[in-house]
């Protein structure tokens, strides 16, 4: 069978599939753009509930996918961010695939309102696959030798401040 | 050495969807509309289109076939007389479980868009990477079949929930499997209340009209064979 049980379920371990290879793959990427070629230390993701990615496997492919990058060695902190809908017509919010109370309990999967029934929705929380911020090893900080002409374009941090 | 701690704050795959947004305006410009066809391995991608185009004259269609397994499926595809570019995917490292937009983007030139009005993806047959990298699709559609199981949109919410078609073929297999059609709709609603289904047979060709009319267009459903109309 094609991928592993994912998401809404546990699955078996690392195996054949590659898929969570794929997306650590994206996610050395994302990395190496921003280090501007400083070596990383930590990479920090955030997986919604309803990817059907899962973040202990991200950790296992990270580090093969890391080699012979700026991004060798990294560490990788994830963090699962609950799934949570909001209803279009009624406003309702409610978690479409609550995690089982036991492993052998079925999965509630019900993405439609609890509320009204309506099958519309928008997703407040879940959805998200992001590489949130990584940390680099500047080797020269006094000198305002931060991290790469790209890095920070989105938000810059303080070089040289603080010590370390 | 000191360490800096520097925002980042960008999805997984910006780059993916960048590349995506490319292809999609190069497909707007020509006007073909594409549909990403997805499913487990040997749902029936190719079966189904081989069925939906062998009654195709007049529609001006295309086929990017990205299944791994050599180039069987294209061979296959284009004994209809329909254009049929094959994809290569990178061996190394993961490219064999989906299509990305880079790898549609590399395949653009090689493909006739000014000679067709559809062009159909045939992805890599996978449930999970598909789910996840757009390539410039209208449309994504999946196929289900009854062999796999009525439990699969609960496993895999994101790919069923991501198409707004799914087919369930192979129901000429229901009564020698355990799969009650039924609660595979059950299910499947849970997870994507406004999901359109199908089903069909495409051995025994049960739902191919209304599969061909979904795919072509009506003008190209119900044509009795070799009728030129
Ligand atoms: N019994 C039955 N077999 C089918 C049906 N559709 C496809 N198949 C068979 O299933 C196998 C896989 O089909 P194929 O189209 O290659 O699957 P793909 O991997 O999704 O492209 C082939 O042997 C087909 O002949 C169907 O509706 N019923
Ligand atoms: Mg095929
Ligand atoms: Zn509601």
């Amino acid at each position: 069978m094609a991928g592993p049980e994912t998401a809404a379920g546990p699955r078996r371990g690392p195996g054949p599939d590659v898929h969570e290879l794929s997306i650590a793959n994206e996610i050395v990427a994302v990395a190496e753009r921003t280090a501007g070629g400083l070596p990383v230390a930590v990479v920090r993701v955030k997986v919604g509930r309803l990817r059907q990615v899962v973040p202990e496997y991200l950790d296992f492919y990270f580090e093969a996918a890391a080699r012979g990058t700026v991004c060798e060695g990294a560490a990788m902190e994830w963090e699962r961010l609950p799934s949570l809908l909001r209803c279009d017509q009624c406003a309702t919010e409610w978690d479409p695939a609550p995690a089982p109370a036991r492993t052998e309990d079925e999965l509630l999967v019900d993405f439609r309102c609890p509320g009204c029934r309506s099958g519309l929705h928008s997703v407040v929380s879940g959805d998200e696959l992001l590489v949130e911020s990584i940390d680099v090893e500047d080797p020269d900080p006094q000198q305002g030798r931060g991290p790469g002409p790209e890095a920070g374009r989105k938000a810059s941090p303080a070089p040289g401040k603080g010590g370390g | 050495m000191h360490r800096t701690t520097v925002k980042v704050a960008d999805g997984a795959l910006d780059a993916n969807q960048t590349i995506a947004e490319a292809n999609r305006a190069d497909f707007d410009r020509a006007s073909v509309s594409v549909v990403n066809l997805m499913s487990a391995p040997g749902a029936g991608k190719t079966r189904l289109l081989e069925r939906a185009l062998e009654r195709a004259e007049g529609n001006r269609v295309g086929v990017l076939e990205g299944d791994v397994r050599g180039s069987l499926d294209a061979d296959r595809l284009s004994l209809l007389h329909v254009p049929v570019v094959q994809i290569n995917t990178d061996p190394a490292f993961g490219g064999e479980c989906h299509l990305d937009a880079n790898m549609v983007r590399s395949a653009i030139p090689d493909l006739p868009l000014d000679e067709i009005d559809l062009l159909v993806i045939e992805n890599v047959g996978n449930l999970v990477c598909p789910a996840e990298f757009r390539v410039g699709e209208h449309r994504r559609w999946m196929i289900s079949s009854v062999a796999e199981g009525e439990d699969k949109p609960l496993k895999y919410p994101l790919m069923f929930r991501s198409c707004e078609l799914v087919v369930v073929n192979k129901i000429d297999l229901l009564p020698h499997v355990d799969f009650s059609v039924e609660r595979f709709l059950a299910n499947l609603e849970r997870v994507n209340p406004e999901a359109e289904t199908i089903l069909t047979s495409a051995r025994t060709g049960e739902g191919i009209d209304a599969w061909r009319e979904r795919l072509l267009g009506p003008a190209a459903a119900g044509r009795p064979a070799g009728a030129s109309a």
